[in-house]
């Protein structure tokens, strides 16, 4: 599978003049991105994760470590014809119209005559602008603007979209309108670089997530390796209070008030054990389940943890 | 090309730019009211009319100027329009030199408004007879503001607007004190390290005072030797000075983080 | 960028300082030429003996080459003294006009008219002491500005023809306007002042020649209403000019007894009466001065409008003679108002009285001939000035006559 994204000991520090102390924004960061994917970045504010996309797009050096682009360094010129990126609440000229700001855009992409007409016309009823689009930005309300911006991204028909918290301040409706729309690009084949703090759009999107902290990476890895890390729900029925009193030991948690039994165990050597507890005496395993953590939980633990060293 | 639609677009929103407008008004303004000094003979009221409009403009334009020049790339870095922009395939330096040359068609359009206010009062006091002359001295104050654009475009990489505000002024205030400069960099009653600090500051900070020439056009009676001669020469030095400034902000914005 | 291109670019940069001063060394000196008038560390500088000091509303704008503007606006300002006539202000802002603007030349003919004009007591007389100033002041704008006629010839007219009475002067320079591109009546003023010198051959000479370049103007350009009045008005006068030749051929052969004499009474403190009689017609003047005895005329290098304060020059000629009404003529004099014009300051003084007849009226030279030809006096006749008569009474006076 080609890579989209790749960093090695990627790191930038910012000495400012005011400040005595530098400001490690990343530090030794190493990620990969497979193409066709969508890739959550997360971390809490100040993790990097602005830092680290704006060294891939070229706007920021770094000052060691390398950054690649569908395998051209990051900054490649021709390679941002393939790639397109959407900033965290985007600001544009707010005396243009809608079709003036695509207007705009496609003509830095090269893209004239009647090919820019057609796909501006396109882009605007995609995101569900069409009738706003004579309408000046100063008039558009924020989710109109997230839109344009999510259509700015489009115009070139990207193989990589960079979008960072996309969502931000949209309604629920235009919020699933967004996920719907990164899940079809990825139908299309195209890579989506997502940077946000919405986990639970995360959770429903992404493939692979990275997690940063304070410029370091924390955790990278697909979500269903990180979310289904060992817990497992066995129910079983035909339990006596002996049985559940030994369960109790391996168990994290016991559930014995009604007929089904529900045990909880921290991961799959113990549902090894619960199952050779039970079965010999004559107990019945129902179903065992692996249990999924939730994102939310799994960043909570996480940057505790981190912190706490 | 990337560099013309990033220009065409600087100069459609400078345009529109409320405070660059109201010194266009008040510079309209002001150009007209010249006319109401009554109680002169022909001569001096005209006299008057040429060198209140010529002062008007050449003031106007550079308050816009420099308003333009010190907001150019800040106001794109502060309100993040950059970032949509240079994550395009476009060069840095094909947006640095798109704003410029966004910011020179402003001023360019501004002075032609003001010049057309100016030439049209100038041949209504002087029975509808244009003096299309006035033009040369326009033509001047556009490459002496050519000249303050890059500077305060240079500076603008390095500081922020306010600080380049007083900058860039700074600068235009010891440029038009070429005289100044020139002289004290001569005299047997000078030290040599005076003397060559005054001659670094006469021939290294851009003479704005270079580009003041309108005192024959007030009085077209006088007698001027190597006319084309000495507008060629500041032309040609606005054009190569701007352009190593233009290189020096090229240089410096290449390796800016954003 | 590609470091080789951002080195490549560096060494342009570099590479063209070189040209920057070398342009900027050929600039320097064509300047001065568009920027004639003086900028800010000048204006602070000595102006005779009372430094004027630019104010500070007005040093922004010399500093950033607004030099004519500031003067125009300084132009505005004096016409307002002018309308409250205050005339003692003016000068100061004329000066820095001309400081700042050299060829303003409305301004240094005004500004003259003002110092040889203005400067009035309380029987509008002006003061004689701002004469030499005016001139001065003239020659400076002359000086600033010599492709042009005008100031050429606000001197020679306004100044020397009319009010000082020096026609050698004035016709100097007219004939220095007359190259210059003048107007037709410049070329006739040359005539008249030729007259008055008494040159008759020459006047009609100089209107031949007026009539010449009015007809050669009207061949380039034939709807010149102009020209045609130049033409009418240069036979005219020629015409009246060869006519008063012949009638006044024989004045020298039977001269007229003038018969004059002045007398001085004093009536008060600083107030006196001046009679006398002179046989020559009406509409014709007798000139007066009362100087110190030591009365000297300035001389300057430079304009600078101070005069010497000590000074006492009454000066009462051209216009401002005393009227003859039937072969007398008497003025009373009151100076107790002006004693700043006249401050009566020295011992001695000199009181003289003339007639002139180069400035008389047609109607006196008839009499008297341009240049005196036609006049004789037994006690008072003054040929002093080869080849013109004239009659002239000096009195002296000391201090307590006057006081």
């Amino acid at each position: 599978m080609a890579i989209a994204v790749k960093t090695e000991h990627l790191t930038k520090t910012f000495q400012h003049i005011m400040h005595k102390e530098p400001v490690n924004a990343v530090s030794d960061l190493s990620i990969e991105v497979q193409e066709g994917e969508i890739f959550g970045f997360l971390g809490p504010n100040g993790a990097g994760k602005t830092t680290t996309i704006k060294i891939l797009l070229g706007l920021v050096y770094p000052t060691s470590g390398q950054a690649w682009i569908l395998d051209k360094p990051a900054g490649d010129i021709e390679t941002k014809r393939q790639i397109s990126y959407l900033p965290e609440t985007p600001y544009f000229y707010d005396y243009m119209s809608g079709i003036e700001v695509l207007d705009f855009y496609a003509s830095l992409f090269g893209i004239d005559g009647a090919k820019k007409r057609s796909r501006i016309e396109e882009l605007l009823k995609i995101v569900g602008l069409y009738q706003d689009r004579h309408k000046r930005l100063s008039q558009y309300s924020k989710g109109m603007l997230q839109r344009i911006g999510i259509a700015q991204a489009l115009v070139n028909d990207p193989k990589l979209l960079i979008l960072d918290e996309p969502t931000t301040g949209l309604d629920p409706i235009a919020h699933s309108e967004i996920r719907d729309l990164i899940l079809k690009l990825r139908d299309e084949g195209k890579t989506v670089f997502l940077s946000s703090h919405q986990l639970s759009d995360v959770e429903m999107v992404c493939n692979r997530v990275a997690i940063l902290n304070r410029g370091t990476l924390i955790k990278t890895g697909s979500l269903d390796e990180l979310l289904l890390a060992g817990q497992f729900k066995i129910e079983a029925e035909n339990l006596d209070k002996a049985m559940i009193e030994k369960l109790k030991e391996v168990s994290t948690y016991i559930d014995s008030k009604s007929n089904v039994v529900i045990i909880e165990v921290a991961d799959g050597e113990k549902v090894n054990a619960v199952i050779d507890m039970i079965r010999p005496t004559g107990g019945r395993i129902i179903s065992i389940l692996p249990q999924r953590r939730s994102l939310e939980d799994l960043f909570v633990e996480i940057i505790r943890e981190v912190n706490k060293k | 090309m990337t560099m013309l639609t990033i220009a065409k677009n600087t100069l459609g929103e400078a345009m529109r730019k409320k405070i660059l407008n109201i010194f266009l008004l008040v510079a309209l303004a002001m150009i007209a009211f010249a006319v109401s000094f009554a109680s002169f003979t022909m001569r001096e009221e005209l006299t008057i009319i040429k060198s209140f409009g010529l002062g008007v403009i050449a003031i106007a334009g550079m308050f816009i100027t420099v308003m333009l020049g010190v907001n150019l790339v800040p106001q794109e870095v502060e309100r993040r329009t950059i970032y949509t922009i240079l994550s395009k395939p476009v060069r840095r330096w094909e947006f640095l030199l798109g704003k410029f040359f966004g910011a020179l068609a402003t001023i360019l359009v501004n002075l032609a408004f003001m010049a057309v206010v100016f030439l049209v009062t100038v041949a209504w006091k002087h029975q509808w007879q244009p003096e299309w002359a006035l033009l040369k001295g326009v033509l001047m104050i556009f490459f002496q503001l050519f000249l303050l654009s890059s500077v305060a475009l240079v500076f603008s990489i390095f500081t922020t607007p306010v600080v380049n505000f007083f900058l860039t002024a700074g600068v235009y205030i010891v440029g038009s004190l070429s005289d100044v400069t020139l002289s004290m960099s001569h005299g047997a009653d000078k030290s040599p390290i005076v003397k060559g600090f005054y001659w670094l500051v006469h021939y290294l900070v851009p003479n704005f005072a270079n580009f003041f020439t309108q005192n024959p056009l007030i009085h077209p009676e006088s007698v001027i030797k190597n006319e084309l001669l000495y507008y060629a020469q500041n032309i040609i030095y606005a054009i190569i000075y701007a352009s190593v400034l233009l290189i020096i902000a090229i240089l410096a914005f290449e390796r800016k983080d954003m | 960028m590609k470091l080789g291109t951002r080195i490549t670019l560096a060494i342009i940069a570099v590479m063209l300082i070189p040209p920057i001063v070398g342009l900027q060394k050929a600039i320097d000196p064509a300047r001065k030429q568009f920027q004639p008038g003086r900028g800010v560390g000048s204006v602070m500088t000595d102006m005779g003996n009372n430094p004027v000091v630019l104010p500070s509303q007005f040093v922004a704008g010399t500093v950033i080459g607004l030099q004519e503007v500031v003067a125009g606006l300084l132009c505005v300002r004096t016409d307002e003294f002018f309308h409250s006539g205050n005339y003692e202000a003016i000068i100061p802002m004329v000066r820095m006009i001309t400081w700042l603007d050299p060829h303003m030349v409305d301004v240094y003919s005004v500004g003259a008219w003002h110092l040889d004009y203005n400067f009035v007591d309380s029987g509008q007389r002006a003061d004689h002491r701002y004469v030499v100033p005016a001139i001065k002041f003239l020659e400076e704008g002359i000086a600033n500005n010599p492709s042009i006629f005008d100031l050429y010839f606000d001197l020679a007219f306004v100044h020397y023809y009319l009010k000082i009475g020096n026609f050698e002067k004035a016709e100097e320079y007219m004939r220095l306007a007359a190259k210059h591109n003048p107007p037709f009546y410049v070329y006739r003023e040359i005539a008249h002042a030729l007259e008055k010198q008494g040159r008759v051959d020459d006047a009609i000479k100089q209107w031949q020649e007026c009539i010449k370049i009015g007809q050669e103007e009207l061949a380039r350009n034939p709807k010149d209403t102009g020209a045609v009045t130049h033409i009418q008005v240069s036979k005219r006068n020629m015409d009246s000019t060869l006519i008063r030749k012949v009638e006044r051929a024989n004045l020298g052969s039977r001269p007229t007894d003038m018969g004059f004499d002045a007398n001085f009474k004093r009536l008060g403190p600083r107030q006196f009466l001046i009679s006398g009689k002179i046989n020559v017609p009406d509409g014709a003047r007798v000139f007066l001065t009362l100087t110190d005895s030591d009365y000297k005329e300035p001389t300057l290098k430079n304009f600078s409008w101070d005069v010497d304060t000590d000074a006492t020059a009454l000066w009462e000629t051209q216009i401002h003679g005393i009227s003859i009404n039937k072969g007398k003529f008497h003025k009373k004099y009151d100076l107790s108002k002006d004693i700043k014009q006249y401050p009566f300051k020295k011992d001695k003084y000199t009181l003289t009285l003339w007639f002139d007849p180069r400035c008389a009226p047609i109607s006196a030279q008839d009499i008297t001939g341009w240049k005196g030809e036609g006049i004789t006096d037994k006690q008072y006749l003054d040929t002093s000035i080869p080849g013109v008569k004239m009659v002239k009474k000096v009195i002296t006076l000391n201090r307590q006559d006057i006081l």
